[in-house]
């Protein structure tokens, strides 16, 4: 892993078009800026990490329970 | 094309309704290609894996279930598709079925967004923290968040 020392409103810039600053350190909380061209996403990655499990979790199950959950589903929004 | 799948064993598929997520999705990153299937009960559909047998994931239309659903979608993922109309996209969420069935979940917070004209597909991590990863099925039914 690279590991660059920066102050606050300075910048790294990654492949040339992405640009992330340091706008304001509280303690041990970080505040970033960044910029970068429209199709590129940036997320926290303990959301990434969650919906990561949750896939692996899914991805598994068993599908015979399947019309099961569908009849509960139909006969709930009946009842609504 | 013949489709080799663990659920349903070998089954016949039109090429051109391959979808392809070109980053496949988190934890299945090197999977790219994937097949919708629509089940019999209309609710829930499927996301089958093409490259893999084994992968596939049970979908359904959120908004069958939830119509005020409105979670935040980065401009980025649609630009990373191919960009286009509204109409041409198109959102399903991931269900985890489970024993019993009043168990089950939905990843509200992942949507899967597809571009149904140029066949691609990524799942979204919604930054807004409003919806959860999983959410109990039943209680959407029920009633909505």
């Amino acid at each position: 892993m690279l590991a660059l020392t920066r102050k606050c409103q300075e910048s790294i810039i990654i492949d040339g078009d992405i640009e992330i600053t340091i706008i304001d350190i509280q303690g041990d909380k970080v505040k970033l800026g960044i910029t970068a061209p429209k199709n590129i996403t940036i997320h926290r990655k303990e959301i990434y990490s969650q919906i990561k499990l949750a896939n692996q979790e899914a991805s598994k199950v068993s599908v015979d329970h399947i019309s099961k959950m569908s009849d509960m589903i139909r006969k709930r929004q009946r009842e609504q | 094309m013949r489709l080799n799948t663990r659920s349903w064993g070998e089954i016949e598929v039109s090429e051109e309704k391959i979808i392809t997520f070109e980053e496949g999705l988190p934890g299945f990153e090197t999977l790219h290609q994937f097949i919708l299937i629509n089940s019999e009960e209309g609710i829930f559909n499927y996301l089958q894996s093409v490259e893999n047998a084994d992968i596939r994931f049970v979908i359904t239309d959120p908004y069958q279930l939830f119509e005020e659903y409105a979670p935040v979608i980065s401009e980025s993922y649609f630009e990373k598709i191919g960009g286009g109309s509204n109409e041409e996209f198109v959102i399903y969420s991931v269900v985890s079925l489970k024993e019993p069935i009043e168990e089950s979940t939905i990843n509200l917070a992942g949507p899967l967004l597809i571009q149904t004209e140029y066949k691609k597909g990524v799942q979204v991590i919604t930054e807004d923290r409003k919806y959860s990863v999983r959410y109990k099925l039943i209680n959407l039914v029920d009633g909505g968040e």
